[in-house]
């Protein structure tokens, strides 16, 4: 304890380096935690987009590409299924329900769903969670649509809007379905998924301003659930064996665990950037007190001389670095935390990402530990060099 | 006085319980089958087929199919090794529900194996699985519930309460 009533006022002492050593040492810390908080959030948002369902069938291409254009409404189906094997394979006694998917159109760059009412019932998101409606009902006519929270949000569309739909999915088309009008007739609760950016209209829809005579009626893909959960692999195997059409049949688990090991590259990329940036701030703090060394050296034969002992030399650069390192994470935490607060709006409007404000992980705790801990076994190194010198200097310094 | 008894009480039931809760038994996946199926039990996978345009008869067909289980297994405590094929992933994104089957890729390309080579696994909290490709010990208790399937009329589940990472 004397030795940090010591520390603290010597430290106070230089408090334009030091200040400036916390600094870069907090900003290292917020951008460890803030990388940690986006992976985690990452990958909260990819694993809960989905649940409840057995397969997802499309035409055969491969599982991380079916899932990423079926659920997540990214990239293009390869091929379309015919309506005749979607209704063959809904018609299976081991199949408790289906849902028909239809992409391919967008209204001002949101994605247009075809799809018909138990779309709402069937899909799940998190743990087993529904859909549920913010405003209005499900659709019941022809020309009704549903928006996602984000598509009313950014679009400010209310109940009993009109909207019109477009041909391919870009962010504006110059092949417009003007002669059919959409009415919004409900808004979807936010769910931090796809279904948030997406327009849901009924399969009728989609068929009539296609004008149904010049394509053969397909579906993109479709989800399935089934009687038995132990069917599921029978199922996908005689879905993927089907000698009609070639279709894709995937378990949504297996296809987001791939998904993440595809991600998780990046992901860890990220991570070892930050913790070189943090390992960079610790180099700072080492550089600061090892310079300081030497201007200090009176400092240390004045505490000689009052009756210090070499190790409490030791202890006093020892404890000087775990005060630094401790303000510094502290900070680092505040400032994250602070960061996290302001951006969240705009995180969560721009990326669809919602962060929310939680307690530290457990591992996250682990992480800073580990960094206060290499902090101390740094300042090892400066605090043996103080040792050295106040065991050799003794009273006469010649600097 | 109660508490002397309380205490001959504890000292008497405590053998008893160490018994109970002791080791729990390590499966072979052979041992999931019913013993009069176990005789032509070929642990080896069926071969890949990738040749769909062939137009000959299709593999499942061909792959013998045994439906009924091992009811000497329901309610015990059990120790099994084999694939995580994952159904249903939490928030965190670990997984809740698997398939926990004898050889890896049995959710493609081959044949999936019998329903009574699969087992369902439950697991409270989850696992975060780091690879899919890498095998785990599941421990936890046993049953063979009925359901009823096309496939037959009952399977294991298996209520995990320890998984851990399968050294090869």
């Amino acid at each position: 304890m004397p030795i940090l009533r010591l520390a603290l006022p010597s430290l106070w002492n230089r408090r334009g380096t030091a200040a400036l050593t916390v600094v870069t040492i907090a900003i290292s810390v917020a951008l460890l935690l803030g990388v940690q908080k986006l992976r985690t959030e990452a990958k909260a948002s990819f694993a809960s987009t989905i649940s409840g369902v057995d397969l997802i069938v499309g035409a055969r291409s491969g599982p991380v590409n079916l899932l990423l254009y079926s659920i997540f409404r990214m990239g293009d189906a390869t091929q379309n299924v015919s309506r005749e094997s979607y209704r063959k394979i809904a018609a299976h006694p081991d199949v408790a329900w289906t849902v028909p998917l239809t992409l391919g159109d967008s209204h001002r760059g949101y994605r247009v769903l075809g799809t018909n009412a138990s779309y709402f019932e069937r899909y799940r998101y998190g743990r087993m969670r529904e859909l549920s409606f913010r405003a209005g009902r499900a659709f019941e006519r022809l020309h009704d649509a549903v928006l996602g929270a984000d598509v009313a949000d950014s679009l400010a569309y209310f109940v009993g809007d009109s909207i019109v739909v477009a041909h391919g999915i870009g962010e504006t088309s110059f092949v417009r379905h003007v002669n059919e009008p959409f009415t919004v007739v409900g808004i979807l609760e936010r769910t931090g998924t796809p279904v948030d950016r997406t327009v849901h209209v009924s399969l009728e829809a989609i068929d009539a301003i296609h004008d149904a005579q010049q394509t053969p009626a397909s579906i993109t893909a479709f989800l399935v659930g089934l009687r038995s959960r132990l069917a599921t692999l029978q199922m996908q195997r005689a879905i993927n064996e089907y000698r009609g059409e070639a279709l894709l049949a995937i378990l949504p688990g297996v296809a987001l665990q791939q998904l993440w090991d595809l991600v998780g590259v990046a992901e860890r990329a990220l991570m070892i950037v930050a913790a070189f940036v943090v390992l960079t701030g610790l180099l700072g703090m080492l550089s600061a007190i090892l310079t300081s060394l030497n201007e200090r050296r009176r400092e240390m034969a004045i505490l000689r001389s009052v009756g210090a002992r070499p190790w409490q030399i030791f202890l006093l650069f020892v404890s000087e670095a775990a005060i630094l390192a401790c303000t510094g994470v502290l900070l680092g935490i505040v400032l994250i935390y602070a960061l996290i607060f302001f951006a969240q709006p705009l995180i969560a409007s721009r990326l669809g990402m919602f962060i929310a404000l939680e307690r530290l992980t457990r591992y996250d705790l682990g992480l800073l530990a580990l960094i206060v801990g290499a902090a101390l076994l740094m300042s090892a190194l400066p605090a043996w060099r103080a040792y050295r010198h106040s065991l050799a200097d003794g009273l006469t310094i010649r600097l | 006085m109660p508490y002397l008894t309380r205490l001959l009480a504890i000292a008497f039931l405590l053998p008893w319980a160490a018994l109970a809760s002791g080791e729990p038994r390590q499966l072979d996946w052979a041992e999931l089958l019913p013993p009069s199926d176990r005789d032509g039990y070929d642990p080896t996978p069926p071969p890949p087929i990738h040749d769909y345009l062939s137009g000959e008869a299709s593999m499942p067909a061909l792959q013998p199919m045994s439906y009924t289980v091992n009811d000497e297994l329901n309610g015990q405590d059990v120790r099994i090794p084999g694939f995580v094929v994952p159904l249903e992933l939490d928030e965190q994104g670990r997984v809740t529900e698997f398939f926990l089957v004898p050889y890896f890729g049995a959710c493609i390309h081959v044949p999936p194996p019998p329903p009574n080579q699969i087992v369902f696994v439950v697991i409270e909290g989850g696992l975060s699985l780091d690879s899919m490709y890498a095998a785990y010990w599941v421990t936890g208790t046993m049953s063979t519930q009925a359901r009823d399937t096309r496939l037959g009329k009952s399977a294991y589940t298996l209520a995990a309460e320890a998984v851990e990472e399968y050294e090869f």
